[in-house]
């Protein structure tokens, strides 16, 4: 203890990535939604996306009376740009756009903005049903988010690095699924719930007409539902770097490994979805601070045991 | 090249319906639910999601107030049909998927902005006549009156303010009016419950069917069916998709006479190993009974047709009474588990 | 250049939203003003090159700002926020204050001898950072930590007892 770690040098991809990344992140996010369309059983599951969009783009915007439009739309445009930011970190491949020495931080620190994003959402219509579902978020957040935090954190202690290049390279021999199998199943669920996907749709459930999104329309409703799957493909590919080796693998390049893991963890997501009804708050915050929370310290502190063997 | 009547005859080709049923018609509603299924349009899940608004039936005096209050709410560009006899479901349709792409009468008809109804939004009851506010309203545009110990009541932007009233803790906080239904998804047809809510704690509920008298009962081919109905709906609310799809086509199967037990056992017992549903459902009492038990009711009704299930219908009588004390979800919860008929909601008052 | 220029934004980013607090009459508008003028200080603490402290300062203020916007309309004077209403209480008396502090604290950065610096900054910057903070002390403050945590958490369930609502549902 109290050697200065040695710091690797910033591994980040050139800085035009930059521009790519919402390009790439998009060009996911609809692949993911053909094939949740498909998996769902829809027709023509190659169009529906794109029908939809079209649909959302045509769709006249709706102002309800006495509506907050300022926070509504903020709300609104801060769910794709926060998953866009939290992605930043990523590393597509071996290198991600912005190689922060704090990524884990960094991340956390911009999937939280979903917390205020939907609840602006919400409150944003002016609708009581809307408002329900902002709030449900915010009860969902406190919820997911202590465990989330603890799993995310074991990760990083794992490699003793808050970077996710060096977190990943400290899986070269074991990837921490293998030592952190309690930390990686909370992730994921966690990863669902802050996308307010699957079992954890409550903040927009058929229950509430839609939630904190029942009054959107038009763009306004694309670009909340878009930020969501966003988020959603973020904080499962986020799941590779942390939890499975990165882009280590076998014959392929990195960046297919990562695209070929990022893509069963979204599989592992849709699953989740299609097998379990929808957890409400009052449900799952007792699960998740009872049960969650100490196994996730004790998860950590297994794994500090660990390090500290091994160091 | 006219990009937006491109774009227009694109979007018409999976337009999303908000189904309105009126009570009695519900072969109506299963021809227009079928319809729906077998072209892959979604179903919409309030006004602001629609492109369609499809009436299953005729609606009576009050239905029909609340069918053109929820039209000023559906954005542009938008069809509205009426479907009054079950053959009619696909000739319907298609007239509207028609209109939605003709971008001539979509550039004419759009919505005014000043009349949208503000009670309507809150639980998209849209009741013209009884319309309550939503409280939680957001910034006004108001003029530079800068007042922060306010009195409560009064209105702002022409919506009355929520009142005060004590709390299970002896709080004193705000109450606000909302009608829930009859336009939500998976709500059986035509109730409306006025509930008193605290945040998200319903403090005072009393459940009305509209237009009572104008309804005729319908009569259900098989009663498998009409349980797998109601299963479906409660799937829905708990948010179960997957398997309230299957449940529906079931159903579907069942009303066109298919012999249904292998495909019932498989989702009863499904639904019966899902440990994660009995721990949600779990404890939510509804009358002397629970959540869980009202469904388990419903599975063995699947099971074995003869049985009707019996505590519906008593708590359908006392539905307001029912709901004191539940919270938004619980409630959705309750409703659907009773499933109440129009025959049997009675006026319980909470 | 670049720095400079975030610099000045930044800082009149946090002045023109700490400002909005007391301007907008929305208890929701309000709360997210104060949100935005905390991020721009992360943004600012980011610029001094501190990751750690800035990225932390961001994920905080906005759990913090979002509990704090439900309680806030549930508990204080403007519960719907739809009723005009404003931040200020005191005019007089907090102009006075808010004036003061400035002038005190605008004072002691002119006055104050800086001393010039010595040394670089060290390789980890998070790493020394908890180093300076916890030193010897690690144990003790982890063990502090996760005792408060737990009490945390343990007094909130205890205090709910089953649910929300009591033993009944």
């Amino acid at each position: 203890m109290g050697e200065m770690p040695v710091v690797p040098e910033p591994a980040a991809l050139p800085w035009w990535w930059a521009l790519l990344l919402p390009v790439l992140l998009g060009f996911v996010t609809w692949l993911v939604l053909v094939g949740d369309a498909a998996l769902s059983g829809g027709r023509a599951a190659f169009a529906a996306p794109g029908r939809e969009a079209v649909r959302l783009v045509v769709g006249q915007r709706r102002r309800t009376v006495a509506a907050d439009t300022v926070l509504g739309r903020i709300g609104g445009g801060t769910l794709p740009v926060a998953a866009l930011l939290a992605a930043a970190v990523l590393p597509l491949g071996e290198r991600p756009v912005a190689d922060l020495s704090v990524g884990v931080v960094w991340f956390n620190a911009m999937e939280v903005l979903a917390w205020a994003a939907v609840w602006m959402v919400g409150w944003g219509s002016n609708s009581a049903l809307g408002l329900v579902g902002g709030y449900r978020f915010v009860a969902q957040g406190l919820a997911y988010e202590l465990p989330h935090m603890f799993a995310i954190i074991t990760a990083a202690l794992g490699a003793e690095s808050l970077r996710l290049t060096t977190i990943v390279d400290a899986q070269r021999d074991l990837w921490f699924v293998v030592i952190m199998p309690v930390a990686f199943a909370v992730y994921l669920v966690s990863a669902a719930a802050m996308a307010f996907w699957g079992p954890f749709d409550a903040p927009v459930a058929r229950d509430v007409a839609g939630g904190a999104a029942v009054e959107l329309s038009g763009v306004d409703r694309l670009v909340f539902a878009g930020g969501r799957w966003l988020l959603l493909v973020v904080a499962a590919a986020m799941a590779v770097p942390l939890f499975l080796g990165g882009g280590a693998g076998p014959l392929l390049p990195a960046w297919a490994w990562v695209a070929v893991k990022t893509a069963a963890v979204l599989a592992l997501l849709l699953w989740l979805r299609h097998r379990f009804p929808t957890v409400r708050m009052d449900r799952y915050v007792e699960l998740a601070w009872v049960v969650l929370i100490p196994l996730t310290i004790a998860q950590a502190l297994a794994v500090a045991l660990v390090v500290l063997g091994g160091a | 090249m006219d990009l937006t009547a491109l774009l227009l005859r694109i979007a018409a080709r999976r337009p999303h319906v908000l189904v309105v049923a009126v009570p009695g018609a519900t072969g109506v509603r299963l021809a227009l639910e079928a319809a729906l299924a077998r072209r892959g349009w979604p179903v919409a899940t309030g006004p602001a999601d629609a492109d369609v608004l499809a009436v299953a039936g005729s609606p009576g005096p009050e239905l029909a107030a609340v069918v053109s209050a929820v039209w000023e709410q559906v954005p542009a560009p938008r069809a509205r049909i009426e479907v009054r006899e079950p053959p009619e479901v696909d000739q319907r349709l298609d007239a509207a998927a028609a209109l939605l792409a003709d971008a001539g009468h979509q550039r004419t008809d759009v919505v005014p902005e000043a009349r949208r109804d503000a009670g309507a939004h809150a639980g998209h009851g849209g009741e013209a006549e009884h319309g309550a506010p939503p409280e939680h309203a957001g910034h006004v545009d108001h003029g530079g009156h800068h007042d922060h110990h306010h009195g409560h009541g009064g209105t702002v932007a022409g919506l009355p303010m929520a009142e005060l009233g004590p709390d299970r803790d002896g709080l004193t906080l705000d109450r606000l009016h909302v009608p829930l239904g009859p336009v939500l998804p998976d709500w059986p047809a035509g109730l409306v419950v006025r509930v008193t809510l605290q945040g998200d704690v319903i403090q005072e509920a009393s459940a009305d069917v509209l237009d009572a008298g104008h309804a005729v009962p319908f009569e259900w081919p098989s009663s498998a069916a009409r349980e797998l109905d109601g299963l479906a709906r409660f799937l829905g609310v708990a948010g179960w998709p997957s398997a309230a799809g299957q449940a529906r086509r079931l159903r579907d199967a069942a009303l066109s006479g298919d012999r249904i037990e292998t495909g019932a056992a498989v989702l009863l017992r499904r639904i019966r190993r899902s440990r994660t549903l009995r721990w949600l459902i779990r404890g939510i009492p509804a009358g002397p009974t629970d959540v869980a038990a009202l469904l388990e009711e419903r599975l063995a009704a699947i099971e074995a047709p003869l049985r009707e299930p019996q505590h519906g219908h008593h708590a359908a009588e006392r539905l307001g009474e029912l709901l004191v004390g539940a919270e938004l979800a619980a409630a959705r919860l309750i409703v659907a588990a009773v499933d109440p008929d129009a025959r049997h909601v009675g006026a319980g008052h909470g | 250049m670049l720095e400079i220029v975030l610099f000045w934004v930044l800082a009149a980013a946090a002045l023109v939203f700490g400002y909005l607090v007391f301007r907008l009459d929305s208890m929701a508008q309000v709360t997210f003003a104060l949100l935005a003028s905390f991020l721009a200080v992360a943004g600012l603490v980011l610029l001094l090159g501190l990751g750690y402290l800035g990225v932390v300062i961001a994920l905080m203020m906005v759990i913090e700002m979002v509990i704090m916007a439900v309680f806030m309309i549930m508990y204080m004077m403007n519960p719907a926020g739809l009723m005009p209403m404003t931040m200020v209480h005191n005019k007089v008396g907090s102009a006075a204050i808010a004036i003061g502090t400035f002038v005190v604290l605008a004072a002691g950065i002119l006055l104050v001898d800086w001393p010039v610096r010595e040394g670089g900054p060290a390789p980890d910057l998070t790493f020394a950072l908890g180093e300076a903070l916890m030193g010897g002390q690690m144990l003790t403050m982890m063990t502090l930590g996760v005792g408060l945590f737990a009490t945390i958490v343990a007094t909130v369930l205890l205090s709910t007892g089953r649910g929300r609502y009591g033993d009944e549902r």
